[in-house]
């Protein structure tokens, strides 16, 4: 018996040597690294964090989040409005139903579900919040943290029943104001250096980050914070991606719990909330 | 109140988590952990931790990282060596759906064993009978069908640990 374990052993491992040097001879290959990029992504990384040539940069080393905040700014808050009004088209459909939710599922699934559900249900958070304040520093941002603090929403009402949330207060009116309050900081950010411009007489665009040479009014992107040291913030990127952050939770937590109504409360209908 | 004690109890893990996937460490980045440990405790924190005083507990987190090394090395090899045996051996399986008996008052405790049983290969959880304390398991080898006899095979050791990290 002994003998036949240990030649057992020794055979699986041989198995696993050979499946090892198949997958490694055979499967895996070498991609000589690409010397050099188009022109165009080419100038974008040459220009966004380039602090020799500030007229064209963002400040911000990330360069996907320049492009989308800075360069074609104006382009990402028409998609954030077309987003705001498929919500608020989601809600006219059930502007009639009436929520109660002491009714609302509250079995969700097991216990075993639940009690995993809830541990994730404080991590998610974090690292959304993570990935939305380091937008302008590495890959991510305000939609992207948006998204993955939605999952959290998503996992609680699948797991823990959509009346899990509702009961914690979190109603259409209150996260509907908070996707509001998003897209007013968002306004107001992009407003704010066209006004300044207007009111002191200077050229200032809508939407602009940085001073250029022929408008000279900008957000900075650097503050000392004395013992904390020098912090990059990247001017208006890192409001952009908050105000973004706060929206897109919102909004599609919102979303998600819309889609989860019961379907009796749904036909039922009743009066406005 | 209960909310505050879930932040007080949350903070250090959540800061934790902030920085290890934040990647860098400075006093900047800790003060944001901080704020946003505040945040995420004061919106689920309440649902997580029921006594603030159980999450601060050096001991438990003492023996959850003994379990967690012991888990991962030795019950894992000792549980893929059973498998693989069978695997060469199919004339030795023997599946059945067997009814462990469990005795935790804690919801992690028992969602510790139930996830531990369902980790290792050869078992796992099917079901869980909450009112009258039974998980169902389903078992690749199952030399005996009597609750007793399951449970020592399966979750006893589990169950030890459990209930020394979260009851």
């Amino acid at each position: 018996m002994k003998n036949k374990e240990i030649l057992l052993g020794v055979l699986a491992g041989l198995i696993v040597l050979a499946l090892v040097y198949l997958l490694v001879s055979l499967a895996i290959i070498i991609v000589p690294p690409q010397e050099d990029n188009r022109w165009l992504a080419s100038w974008f990384l040459e220009t966004t964090y380039n602090s020799e040539r500030k007229e064209l940069w963002s400040a911000s080393p990330e360069v996907v989040t320049s492009i989308l905040w800075d360069y074609r700014g104006l382009d990402t808050v028409y998609e954030t409005s077309v987003f705001f009004f498929a919500i608020i088209g989601g809600l006219m459909l059930v502007r009639s139903v009436k929520i109660d939710p002491s009714k609302l599922g509250i079995r969700g699934m097991s216990v075993i579900s639940k009690t995993v559900t809830k541990i994730v249900l404080v991590s998610i958070p974090v690292v959304a919040v993570s990935v939305a304040l380091h937008g302008h520093l590495t890959p991510g941002g305000g939609f992207q943290g948006g998204s993955i603090f939605a999952v959290a929403s998503l996992l609680a009402i699948v797991a823990l029943g959509v009346g899990f949330l509702y009961r914690r207060g979190w109603s259409k009116v209150r996260l509907l104001g908070f996707r509001t309050m998003g897209l007013i900081i968002i306004s107001i950010v992009i407003m704010a250096v066209f006004i300044t411009g207007l009111t002191i007489g200077a050229t200032g665009y809508i939407m602009q980050n940085q001073w250029k040479p022929w408008a000279p009014i900008g957000y900075g992107y650097l503050i000392n914070l004395g013992l904390l040291g020098n912090v990059l913030y990247s001017g208006s990127l890192i409001f952009l991606n908050i105000a973004e952050f706060l929206a897109v939770s919102a909004g599609l937590s919102l979303a998600f719990i819309i889609m989860a109504l019961p379907r009796e409360e749904l036909i039922k209908g009743g009066d406005l909330e | 109140m209960k909310r505050i004690r879930a932040i007080l109890g949350l903070m250090i893990p959540l800061i934790i988590l902030y920085i290890v996937y934040t990647g860098s460490f400075n006093l900047f980045e800790l003060i944001l952990g901080i704020i946003t440990a505040i945040v995420v405790g004061y919106l689920f924190g309440d649902v997580v931790v029921e006594k603030t005083s159980k999450v601060l507990d050096p001991v438990r987190w003492f023996w959850l990282v003994i379990y967690a090394v012991f888990y991962f090395t030795v019950i894992e090899a000792k549980a893929h060596w059973e498998v693989l045996k069978l695997i060469f051996n199919p004339s030795g399986i023997k599946p059945a759906i067997v009814r462990v008996p469990y005795n935790v008052s804690t919801d992690y405790a028992l969602t510790t064993i139930a996830n531990s049983i369902t980790n290792t290969p050869g078992t796992i959880t099917v079901d869980v009978d909450e009112k009258r304390k039974y998980l169902y398991v389903h078992w690749i080898k199952a030399v005996d069908v009597s609750d007793k006899v399951a449970k020592e095979n399966i979750s006893a050791l589990f169950e030890k640990y459990a209930h020394k990290i979260f009851d």
